[in-house]
């Protein structure tokens, strides 16, 4: 399976983004792909500090929300590192890699970063791991992860609590002509399903340079009816060989 | 096999299961009039007959058999169109089979083979291409136009006298309206722990044209705004898949993927307009080829040449036997040559092929292969987009 990846972000007009992002793909020395998708945003009382209070309070605001989001990514990044040298060190040693203990491994990672004191309250992690055939998703709130089949669009649900966490995962087997789209509110409230459909339905993801530019057009519609506001989105595309 | 199926004209054995599909069974028959009269010598004629099949689901049985009755409609308008199986009968209104309720009709068949994916040489490709276009420039150029939508070499037919055959009309559509001819498929997500309910509730009732991988853009989703440039995309789409690379000159492998890059662009307006167009490129692709590959050929001995010449008057002329001036005369052009970017794109063309011509004859194709992709190890995707962090680090004097 091939897999194709583009993101997008901009800052607001007048004020900063709070999102991040992360598309990360690692090929194991037998061969096997993991891939990880991890988006998060803060979701932030900016617009009432606008009305209320300066431009220059609310980028301040912004400013150390971002900090937050960015140290959150970075936690993934690093996570997806690790995961990486350990199952490529095990691979060395003769081990097999395994499903479950990926997920295993994310699952306790992502509740360690839930946990931390620099996660921000009402902030939203979705995490998603691809390895072969199968999907592990994890997400403080179960929400704002849209799949892009050959059939439609839909909305990623089924998530299931984890006992004692604040944390929910969903599991699930892909195949081939999916598209995973990860995004800010601003950038889904302000597209229809048909804009996203139209452009990145796993026939329109032939290589990333085309995804790019396909993610940089639906950018620059929320641009012009989004009334300013910053937004994100990332996609991930498993193309049909 | 014994079953007999009553058509408006005639009736029909069945001989031999011929394939069998999502929706339908095909078989060879013959007719039991011929039967009777055709002795050892003479046999009679087969056809094919496709036969629908029943479905558990009540709402995909009515689907199926719009489908079915679309593809009759698209059969019977498109008549003696060549390059398409003729219609030869249908269901007979009052029948044998009607009673049992099976859905049936008979066409010519084409005794041969589907094309499958890399299994052709370049000049072969364009020889079916042009066939292909033919055929598909006759069904655009129907008073009612008929795009077929469902391009892909396992609806190519190559009978056994070596002409192309177009089947499979159940998506094929007239060109008057924008009305949908669709086609159920499952969704693309299954669960290990029978979790998959609500994605494939929420996308059940959703419907698809066309083949994935196949498929032009504008067949996914929910809105269908198809029209003779989809026809386009997947001609370009099945170019590019039969198409056997190792066995293809790599100055024509490039045009036939310009070629087909161009008709399978994601965006209509940037494909061609016209299945005619494509056609007279195809035609142009060999002599294109053998152009490119002469010129560099030509460039490179010219270079060469240069070079050698360029090396022997500096040593001349540092021995003192040759002008400067004749140096930089040669080393002038030698190097406009040397940095002209079509050369150095053909260079990489044929090292391209030199490159998988060496993997496939050699014992370590591994290793080879390795070398020649370093960056396939490691990381292959690496985005990360977050509040720029460099902004917020402290400033060190």
């Amino acid at each position: 399976m091939d897999y194709y990846a583009a993101a997008v972000r901009e800052d607001g007009t007048f004020c900063r983004g709070t999102d991040g992002l992360l598309v990360k793909g690692y090929k194991l020395s037998n061969g096997e792909k993991i891939i990880v998708m991890a988006y998060c945003d803060k979701e932030n009382s900016a617009r009432r500090v606008v009305r209320k209070r300066s431009v220059f309070l609310t980028n301040w605001f912004k400013k150390k929300v971002g900090q937050r989001t960015d140290y959150v990514i970075r936690m993934v990044e690093s996570c997806c590192e690790e995961l990486y040298m350990d199952l490529n060190i095990g691979l060395v040693h003769g081990e097999v890699v395994r499903g479950k203990e990926i997920e295993d491994y994310l699952e306790e990672s992502m509740w360690k970063i839930l946990k931390k004191r620099r996660f921000a309250k009402k902030a939203e992690l979705s995490v998603i791991c691809f390895y072969g055939q199968k999907l592990f998703a994890f997400s403080n709130t179960g929400r704002g992860i849209f799949l892009l089949g050959n059939c439609g669009m839909s909305e990623m649900k089924g998530f299931s609590r984890l006992a004692g966490k604040e944390l929910m995962k969903r599991r699930a087997e892909v195949r081939d002509s999916q598209t995973i789209v990860m995004g800010s509110d601003s950038f889904f409230e302000n597209i229809s399903k048909d804009e996203l459909h139209v452009n990145l339905c796993p026939q329109m993801c032939m290589d990333n340079e085309t995804m790019e530019s396909s993610l940089e057009e639906l950018g620059e519609i929320v641009r012009g009816r989004n009334g300013g506001r910053a937004f994100g989105a990332a996609a991930l595309c498993m193309a049909a060989n | 096999m014994n079953e007999i199926f009553c058509g408006e004209k005639n009736e029909y054995e069945l001989v031999r299961l011929l394939g069998s599909g999502g929706m339908c069974d095909v078989f060879v028959a013959e007719s039991v009039r011929d039967k009777a009269n055709s002795g050892d010598l003479n046999p009679a004629k087969r056809y094919a007959l496709k036969r629908l099949k029943k479905q558990v689901d009540a709402d995909a049985e009515r689907k199926m058999r719009a489908l079915f009755e679309n593809e009759i409609k698209i059969l019977e308008a498109l008549g003696e169109v060549e390059g398409v199986p003729k219609l030869i009968d249908k269901e007979g209104s009052i029948t044998k089979a009607a009673d049992k309720g099976d859905d049936f009709y008979v066409m010519e068949l084409v005794e041969g083979k589907a094309l499958k994916k890399e299994s052709l040489s370049g000049k072969e490709a364009i020889r079916l291409g042009v066939e292909l276009c033919d055929i598909l420039g006759r069904l655009h150029g129907l008073p009612t136009p008929i795009v077929h939508l469902d391009i892909k070499p396992s609806n190519l037919m190559l009978s056994e006298n070596g002409r192309l055959f177009l089947v499979d009309f159940g998506l094929a559509k007239f060109l008057e309206g924008y009305e949908s001819k669709k086609k159920v498929l499952d969704d693309h997500v299954k669960d290990s722990n029978g979790e998959t309910e609500c994605i494939q509730n929420e996308t059940k009732n959703k419907i698809l044209g066309g083949t994935v991988a196949y498929a032009a853009p504008e067949q996914f989703g929910e809105r269908f705004v198809t029209d003779k440039r989809t026809d386009i995309f997947q001609f370009g789409k099945t170019l590019q898949k039969i198409v056997n690379r190792d066995e293809t000159d790599p100055f024509l492998y490039r045009e036939l993927q310009e070629i087909s890059a161009k008709c399978s662009s994601v965006k209509k307006q940037q494909r061609y307009t016209d299945i005619q167009k494509v056609r007279s490129n195809l035609m142009l692709c060999e002599r294109n080829a053998r152009r490119c590959k002469n010129r560099f050929k030509i460039k490179l001995a010219i270079a060469a040449a240069l070079f050698v010449m360029s090396l022997i008057l500096i040593i001349f002329s540092f021995l003192g036997f040759a002008n400067p001036l004749f140096v930089a005369a040669a080393v002038v052009p030698g190097h406009f040559i040397w940095n002209d970017e079509g050369l150095s794109e053909d260079t990489a063309v044929v090292a391209d092929f030199a490159k998988r011509k060496l993997i496939k004859i050699s014992p370590f194709k591994r290793q080879i292969e390795n070398s020649c992709n370093p960056a396939d190890d490691g990381i292959f995707l690496d985005i990360v987009k977050t509040v720029d962090s460099l902004d917020f680090c402290p400033k060190t004097n």
